[in-house]
């Protein structure tokens, strides 16, 4: 009855005048996508918009060759997700990281479709900065509550989402601070190693100092916090990029990156052996020194090796210049081997725009004034050639994952 | 430089032609038109029968017909919706004077529709651009003033909920702070901030006046997109409106207006004051809420719980009317509240069950009008008011809600990261002056000077008491107009500059190296525009108008507030080119009569100011120009009356709004990809159709009963960018058609009223922004008593 009078009704209407405007469609508040052959093996993210009118994009590719556009191409993903997300074996996992919805929800990406696979509700902690995984199947979430006074943790269990929550020893807020900032984790031989910053309200300074909490997984105890008056800032919440290695030895490097919690300190580089508890004190590395700009991340290539993305031109603060360059380093020498000449200066800080797939990696660059390439670095001839085109012109590259 | 001759010099060069040619007759008449009531009309056709003369009168009624020999004439004087009147002239060697009073054509309550008809139509066919709505149509209906703007041409109310509810107001592609809202003329802000669109009860206004990107320099502002100005009844007579409706959600409207005037005294006491509640318990349809037991979230309908809305507000003047030392002179005070309960975030998921805001606003006014002061001619009108304004957000729960309606514990607050009492407080001071002046029926000029000064306090007061660092923005806006009435006032232009000046103070700013310095800041921006209207034939007129238009920085823009957001002391107003064309037909034939109207416009707006994250620091933000839009429209209604029998309105609008931001941010040398698409998530065709059936005497001498209906469409539009994305993927936003009936019956001509209304009666699932339901279905009934 309800069905026939609103069809009537609408008649009327349409008699009355306004009969020219087109049909109407099943409304869904999902997402809804077309049909693909499922042979994506790596996913691209896209920002396109001027702001405010910005929206993310998820692109998949079979291979990092050719070119790629978003033109009726790719899904849009905003609300849904967003690049501060987990990418593991063709799966996504999306503690709501600014969307604050409340929900963890682990996705499958395929076809151009991002489907729910999972969701649950996620109420523990919506301030999630950092990830690590323990084995295949379980991940640790860790962010601050929203006052920034405790460390929260949250074992997540990748196949049924189940939650188990708590809180993390980590040592007291010195005088004189704000709060505490969790920043990047990693899982070393039965321990988490947590990168701290001990906030003040900017443009003060933070508590002026790298700092490492390390804490027994299965006792959820403080091993210890070491820490080090050279630099502060260390590690980076891994949600958006990584500043963090553990190499084939169990050794941990990690970056230190300043940025707005200092404005005197350097960027470092920084060594855990394995089974140690305290910074390896024959190694530190003055990044700025060595390369002219601060680094700004770090990603594991195997090795002993990494790649590095540092500031190669002064910083306006905008986030939106072409400044960053990227890096050889020799981890374990401590050692910047060779700067990437050959690839253009990119854009954009908190970016994840680096994969690695056995012995190649993936660069992702968005230049200013040539073509936008997802470039091909070869770990064992050392060297780059484009890969991808990402073809449109895009305010912001935000992520390159690899599926399978 | 050709163009700017074309533009100003050659009606410049007519108009004094014409002057001249006036200079040489020998005899003239010359008077003032008005209403029974008292109300100057303008553009009312005074024509001398059997000769070529004639002119229509100016917005103060005036006319003057010269080059006339001396000789016996008849006067012939007319205007849609009142009687046409012929009044034997002699005329000697010297210019005769004479006031004419034109006859309502009924003064039943329909009469008042007429009435307020005329005046609607003489705005509509100024240059400006210009929706102009007779609300008393309205009267009788529970709506609030932004459900009856939705419903015309190029204006697009998205709403976030039920009554009371957040909403965006677009004129022609431009919302926000790019549209200006004024009573009489005031910014409504100075009534408080309580007092918004959606709850002035549409029975406090006479006429609603929509300026679609040019304004007049009397609307002091820096409106970028334009402006909506709700006129109250200004007649001296003695009135009461009173009305009180309820319905679903428990939903309560009260509204009173009235005048009274002491007979010996001449005091005119005024007074205005709404109040509405409700629950706004709507069903929400289809809402995800996860099961404990399946381990999975399933879709309910559930009630919203924590919406409750309430505002009231009274205002009240008293002054004289019509003294040798002053046409108007009222002082007044007025008193607002508001409190809300806040449900969802910026979409639905984002769920709250405690968070709330409750504000209040108290305000003092005086209001001052002497016309021929000094000289004939030459009016002058004042303005001035003093408010405080304040308002509390409350987010000190620790608890997280679902749409069931069950909670648990977060660590953190509801809404935001601690907790907080977030206090607001703006006190504001606004004075405007303006000086209009008649040189003669050809020209005129209009002076109006504008001060407004407000002061920013924002503060937690779980952590300080007080704002240590309040803001202070002060605004002077002035505006000089000519306007030329050529050819008998068959041509109308209207050139006009506006200077917008702006000081900016606050204590401690702080800067992007993360200096703390003081901010002291003065600016000043120079506008300008013009508006013209030609008349094809009496009933058939062309127009045009352009302005180049601005909205300055807010002082928390500018300067941020000293500890999470940072000055940017290089923020340019946001500014547009606002160009309107549109022509207008209306006639009556017999017991039919029509009106029709059209038009083309353009927006060309850049330099957006929106906040952004700086230097990747998530605490911090800073103001900056990032974007640029091109809107692109046309819009039509037609109007059609038979007797006061049957109405209809039919009107549509179509509008592309376009990225018109070529680069990306920084200095990116490739074009965007978005450059030139369409704006996602903003319908760009929507239209309206209205129609009444009503009939006099039907129940009983001097009854009426009227069924109204009407319907909303808006054509479906993609949420996200059309172009980009699989086209199966790209999520849009369907057709909608909400259709509202009401039935009123009045009795003993309208002084007692009942309506019973349903709104969205065919309950379509509603939506105005993705994600946040609207009510469905919806009764209502309204009482209503009016006398005058």
């Amino acid at each position: 009855m309800n069905t026939l009078f609103a069809k009537w009704s609408r008649t009327a209407a349409l008699v009355a005048g306004m009969a020219t405007l087109g049909a109407c469609v099943k409304y869904d508040d999902k997402i809804s996508v077309g049909p693909g052959s499922g042979s994506e093996n790596y996913a691209i993210w896209i920002q396109l918009g001027s702001w405010p009118n910005t929206s993310q994009y998820m692109v998949g590719s079979e291979n990092l060759q050719g070119v790629v556009t978003l033109k009726n191409n790719g899904v849009e993903v905003t609300g849904n997700a967003d690049y501060g997300i987990i990418a593991r074996d063709g799966y996504y996992y999306y503690p709501s990281t600014s969307s604050n919805n409340r929900r963890l929800v682990k996705y499958s990406f395929k076809d151009n479709r991002l489907n729910t696979v999972k969701q649950v509700p996620f109420t523990y902690q919506s301030g999630v900065s950092t990830y690590c995984w323990i084995d295949e199947n379980t991940f640790v979430l860790v962010g601050t509550d929203g006052a920034g006074q405790k460390v929260l943790c949250s074992v997540v269990n990748a196949s049924d989402l189940s939650v188990k929550n708590s809180i993390l020893p980590v040592g007291a807020i010195p005088a004189g601070y704000a709060s505490v900032a969790t920043r990047s984790l990693n899982y070393v031989d039965g321990k988490l190693f947590l990168t701290l910053a001990y906030t003040a309200q900017w443009p003060n300074p933070a508590y002026p100092k790298a700092v490492v909490a390390i804490i027994d997984f299965a006792t959820q105890t403080l091993v210890k916090q070491v820490e080090d008056g050279r630099s502060v800032g260390a590690g980076i919440s891994n949600m958006w990029m990584e500043a963090t290695v553990v190499d084939d030895n169990s050794d941990y490097y990690m970056l230190s990156y300043p940025g707005w919690l200092s404005a005197t300190m350097k960027s470092a580089l920084y060594r855990i052996r394995k089974g140690a508890t305290e910074f390896d004190a024959s190694y530190f590395v003055d990044i700025e020194k060595e390369l002219g700009g601060a680094g700004v991340a770090l990603y594991g290539i195997g090795s002993g090796k990494a790649l590095m993305k540092y500031k190669a031109l002064p910083d306006d603060g905008t986030d939106a210049e072409h400044i960053m360059a990227y890096a050889l380093v020799d981890l374990r020498q401590g050692k910047i081997i060779r700067k990437l000449t050959e690839l253009p200066l990119d854009k954009g800080e908190m970016l994840q725009t680096i994969t690695v797939d056995g012995n190649t990696a993936y660069i992702m660059v968005n230049a200013k004034n040539s073509k936008d390439y997802i470039w091909v670095y070869d770990i064992e001839k050392d060297t780059v050639t484009p890969g991808l085109e990402i073809s449109g012109g895009y305010d912001y590259l935000l992520r390159v994952d690899k599926l399978k | 430089m050709f163009k700017l001759i074309r533009l100003f010099i050659i009606p410049l060069v007519c108009s004094f032609l014409t002057t001249a040619a006036v200079a040489q007759s020998t005899s003239a008449v010359s008077g003032q038109v008005k209403s029974a009531t008292g109300q100057p009309l303008s553009d009312a056709a005074v024509t001398i029968q059997g000769t070529n003369a004639g002119a229509y009168t100016k917005n103060d009624g005036r006319f003057r017909i010269g080059s006339l020999r001396p000789g016996k004439y008849t006067l012939i004087v007319s205007m849609l919706g009142y009687t046409r009147q012929e009044q034997s002239i002699q005329l000697g060697n010297t210019e005769l004077k004479i006031d004419i009073v034109l006859a309502e054509e009924t003064q039943t309550r329909d009469g008042v529709t007429v009435i307020a008809k005329g005046q609607s139509r003489q705005l509509k066919e100024s240059g400006f651009a210009v929706n102009a709505i007779d609300t008393r149509r309205f009267a009788n209906s529970s709506a609030d003033m932004n459900t009856i703007l939705n419903r015309t041409t190029g204006v697009k109310v998205r709403e976030s909920g039920g009554v009371g509810s957040d909403f965006h107001f677009s004129i022609n592609g431009l919302s926000g702070r790019a549209v200006r809202y004024f009573i009489d003329g005031i910014p409504m802000e100075v009534m408080g901030s309580s007092m918004t669109l959606n709850n002035v009860p549409v029975n406090l206004a006479e006429r609603v006046e929509i300026y679609k990107g040019v304004l007049p320099v009397s609307l002091g502002a820096d409106a970028l997109g334009g402006a909506v100005n709700l006129v109250t009844n200004q007649n001296i007579k003695n009135y009461l409106d009173a009305s009180y409706s309820f319905g679903s959600f428990n939903t309560h409207r009260a509204a009173v207006t009235g005048q009274v005037t002491g007979k010996k005294t001449g005091i005119v006491g005024r007074v205005s004051a709404f109040l509405n509640y409700s629950d706004n318990d709507y069903k929400m349809k289809a809402m995800e809420i996860y099961n404990d037991q399946k381990g999975e979230f399933e879709l309910r309908d559930v009630r919203r719980f924590h919406d409750q809305y309430r505002s009231s507000m009274v205002q009240g003047e008293i002054g004289v009317a019509n003294k040798k030392w002053a046409d108007v002179f009222f002082i007044g005070a007025g008193y607002s509240n508001t409190g809300r309960e806040i449900q969802t975030g910026s979409n639905q998921d984002k769920v709250y069950g405690e968070a709330r805001q409750d504000g209040d606003a108290l305000n003092a006014t005086l209001r001052y009008k002497k016309n021929n002061l000094f000289t004939e001619g030459l009016d002058f009108n004042f303005f001035a008011s003093h408010t405080r304004d304040k308002y509390l957000v409350t987010d000190t729960t620790m608890y997280g809600y679902f749409w069931d309606g069950s909670r648990v514990e977060l660590n953190q607050a509801e809404i935001n990261k601690i907790k907080t009492l977030t206090h607001v407080i703006r006190p504001r001071n606004y004075a405007r002056a303006n000086l209009s002046y008649n040189l003669n029926a050809m020209h005129s000029f209009n002076l109006n000077y504008t001060f407004d000064e407000t002061q920013n306090e924002t503060y937690n007061e779980l952590v300080t008491d007080k704002d240590d660092n309040p803001g202070k923005i002060g605004k002077q806006i002035v505006g000089l107009s000519y306007q030329q009435n050529l050819f008998n006032g068959r041509w109308t232009n209207t050139f006009f500059g506006k200077y917008y000046g702006m000081q900016l103070k606050q204590d401690s700013i702080l800067t992007d190296e993360g200096k703390m310095i003081s901010g002291d800041d003065s600016k000043g921006f120079w506008g300008y525009g013009v508006a013209s209207r030609y008349k094809i034939m009496p009933d058939f007129g062309v127009k045009a108008s352009f302005e180049k238009a601005y909205r300055l920085p807010e002082v928390s823009e500018m300067f941020g507030n000293g500890y999470d957001q940072i000055a940017n002391p290089n923020l340019k107003p946001e500014s547009s080119n606002n160009l309107n064309v549109g022509a207008y037909y209306g006639t009556q034939r017999g017991d039919h009569r029509i009106y029709a109207e059209g038009g083309w416009y353009l927006r060309n707006a850049v330099d957006f100011i929106y906040a952004k994250t700086f230097q990747s620091n998530s605490q911090v933000i800073r103001y900056e120009n990032t974007s640029k839009v091109k809107v692109q429209g046309v819009e039509g209604e037609v109007q059609y009356d038979y007797r006061n029998l049957f109405h209809l309105t039919l009107n549509a609008t179509y509008q592309n709004s376009v990225n018109n931001t070529s680069r990306g941010e920084g200095k990116d040398e490739t074009e965007e990809a978005s450059f030139g698409s369409k704006i996602p998530n903003m319908p760009w065709l929507f239209g309206n159709a209205l129609a009444s059936l009503g009939k006099n005497d039907l129940l009983g001498k001097n009854t009426r009963l009227q069924l109204n209906w009407d319907m909303q469409y808006v054509h479906w539009f993609y949420l996200t960018w059309s172009e980009f994305g699989t086209v199966a993927s790209n999520k849009r936003v369907p057709n909608q058609y909400i259709q509202n009936l009401g039935l009123t019956y009045s009795l003993q001509n309208g002084k007692y009223n009942i309506t019973a209304e349903c709104r969205n009666f065919t309950d379509q699932r509603a939506y105005d922004n993705y994600r946040l339901q609207k009510p469905g279905r919806a009764f209502y009934v309204k009482l209503r008593y009016f006398i005058h």
